[in-house]
């Protein structure tokens, strides 16, 4: 319970509220921890990303807590993180050097390395599934195997090219690379100010809500006359495993002292506007707690679009747009207050346009003053209907 | 550089592996490893605490860093026989920290117990390298060299 109403039953309620959501969801207490993380393992991914927070035990709980709504979970669980102490920084995390589960490479048909689909259902159509088997009434026997089966010899376990890194072999990418390695900018200690550096933009962004960034991008790419400017190629999507390194208190030198999965995406743009070098690609890149394609591909994209048009107002309206208001937690918080009674605030609204209503009541009998010599039976038919209005609104 | 503790793993690696072993396992290897010790000769220097490990990423455009989120992880420090060992592992498991700290400790004062502890360390590493072998078996069938289609 947060919020305790100081008017009479006010908490009473609120208690009786909560047991009346509690008692009709005792079965879900039944639902374990382990059940939901092998059922849903996406939201499990989501609610960490966006809660800011690796523990899928932890989020499952929160899962469970909430019914199964995302931003209430979101919220249980970066209410949990703020009770946390750090214990250290990692080091930086090498996406490089991703076990991958899944590799795609959409800008080129055979890169360096596997096109490797993992688990996926993206290249096959659904519909909803009800008891087992295929609902499409397809047979596996029926499908046209391919002749030439690709084996592990071809394609042996190893660290693969990035595509920017191809790209930048041929000369072809803009060069980004900071030798200065500035320190992130941590968004848990410091308020968001703006111009933000790059460091607070991937970080808000990786805490973002995902269906945010996703109709950022959408917003984008559909201009308001509805066409799409779909300009962007991605280079690379990859899912898979990262070792978490600190450093050893005792030696002073790395350790490795766990994994988590990740999502990275890196996409692409041909600088072809005016005043670009248009010998040159530009990229950009995300990255998601967990299996999220979603978030991190509209992460890359809007890091593309924040740095191609930094220097003008379309860029600077980008990055304020991502960094205020992308942040679920925030948005929806903000969102759900206004269910909170605003009845001082309201009634404020209505004494301010009753006081309006009569100011003009006054302007029009001022007006109607200097009409009176010419319309004086008009005047006073006005005045009873004015005061009747009036009467009807506070009533 | 890396510090060895013997000859076939350096302490980082046996942080590691120990970090990714189970907890049941190293809980009772560390039960074993107390059992045998003196009254006065395990002192807990830093007591098991779970709190985050801060996730920096470096992104590879740029080669800048920036700040994923936070990752729940467990740390403890002990001090065996005057030896002192160190451990911290992904979890919010206290009492597996705990515990790796007393085993890391164990193999650093070659201890009765090293030999065991560095076994299980082996095995982790075994079972992680079959883990992800059977892994990508799993995976190759899914490769694929797509037509050019656009």
């Amino acid at each position: 319970m947060g919020y305790a109403g100081t008017n009479k039953g006010g908490t009473s309620a609120i208690l009786a509220a909560e047991e009346l959501l509690r008692s009709n969801r005792e079965a879900a207490d039944e639902i374990s921890v382990d059940a939901v993380l092998t059922a849903f393992p996406a939201i499990i991914d989501r609610i960490m990303g966006e809660g800011g927070l690796w523990h899928e035990r932890t989020a499952a709980a929160a899962f469970i807590q909430a019914g199964g709504d995302t931003a209430e979970a979101v919220h249980l669980l970066r209410a949990h993180r703020s009770t946390l102490p750090r214990l250290t920084f990692s080091l930086p995390i090498e996406p490089d050097d991703m076990a991958l589960c899944r590799r795609v490479v959409p800008a080129h048909r055979s890169p360096d390395g596997p096109q490797l689909l993992g688990e996926t259902v993206d290249y096959s159509p659904r519909i909803i599934r009800r008891g087992v088997g295929d609902p499409l009434g397809g047979d596996d026997s029926d499908l046209v195997v391919d002749d030439d089966q690709i084996g592990p010899a071809k394609y042996p376990d190893r660290p693969v090219q990035r595509y920017t890194r191809f790209l930048a072999a041929q000369g072809l990418l803009v060069d980004r690379r900071d030798e200065s390695d500035p320190e992130p900018y941590d968004l848990a200690l410091n308020p968001i100010t703006l111009p933000a550096p790059r460091s607070a933009r991937l970080s808000a962004m990786s805490l973002a809500e995902t269906g945010a960034l996703v109709n950022l991008w959408y917003r984008g790419v559909i201009g308001p006359d509805g066409h799409t400017d779909e300009s962007v190629t991605l280079g690379e999507v990859r899912y898979g495993r990262l070792g978490v390194r600190v450093t050893h208190p005792h030696t002073g030198n790395p350790v490795q002292v766990g994994e988590i999965r990740a999502t990275e995406c890196e996409s692409m743009a041909h600088l072809d506007e005016r005043g670009e070098d248009a010998s040159r690609f530009d990229a950009g890149y995300g990255f998601a707690m967990g299996h999220n394609e979603r978030k991190a591909i509209a992460m890359a994209n809007m890091d593309l679009a924040a740095q191609r048009y930094a220097s003008g107002p379309a860029g600077w309206q980008t990055e304020q747009v991502i960094m205020h208001t992308t942040d679920g937690l925030a948005a929806n918080g903000f969102l759900e207050h206004l269910k909170l009674p605003h009845y001082v605030t309201f009634q404020s609204m209505i004494d301010r346009a009753l006081a309006a209503r009569a100011e003009d009541g006054k302007t029009s009998q001022r007006e109607l003053a200097e009409d009176a010599a010419e319309q004086p039976a008009q005047d006073a038919a006005e005045q009873p209907a004015e005061d009747a209005t009036k009467k009807e609104v506070l009533a | 550089m890396t510090t060895h503790v013997h000859p076939r793993r350096s302490r980082e690696e046996l942080t590691e592996l120990l970090s990714a072993a189970e907890p049941a396992q190293i809980i009772a290897l560390a039960d074993t490893v107390i059992g045998s010790l003196d009254e006065d000769e395990l002192h807990i220097t830093r007591p098991p605490e779970t709190g985050t490990i801060v996730a920096q990423v470096r992104e590879p455009l740029a080669e800048q860093r920036f700040i994923l989120g936070d990752l729940i992880a467990s740390t403890a420090e002990v001090a065996l026989a005057e030896v002192r060992g160190w451990a911290m592992r992904l979890g919010d498991d206290r009492h597996a920290a705990l515990a790796q700290a007393v085993l890391d400790a164990e193999v650093l004062r070659a201890g009765p117990a090293a030999e065991e502890i560095l076994a299980l360390a082996d095995q982790v590493a075994d079972h992680r390298h079959a883990q992800r072998a059977a892994e990508w078996e799993r995976l190759v069938p899914t490769i694929v060299e797509f037509e050019e289609i656009a």
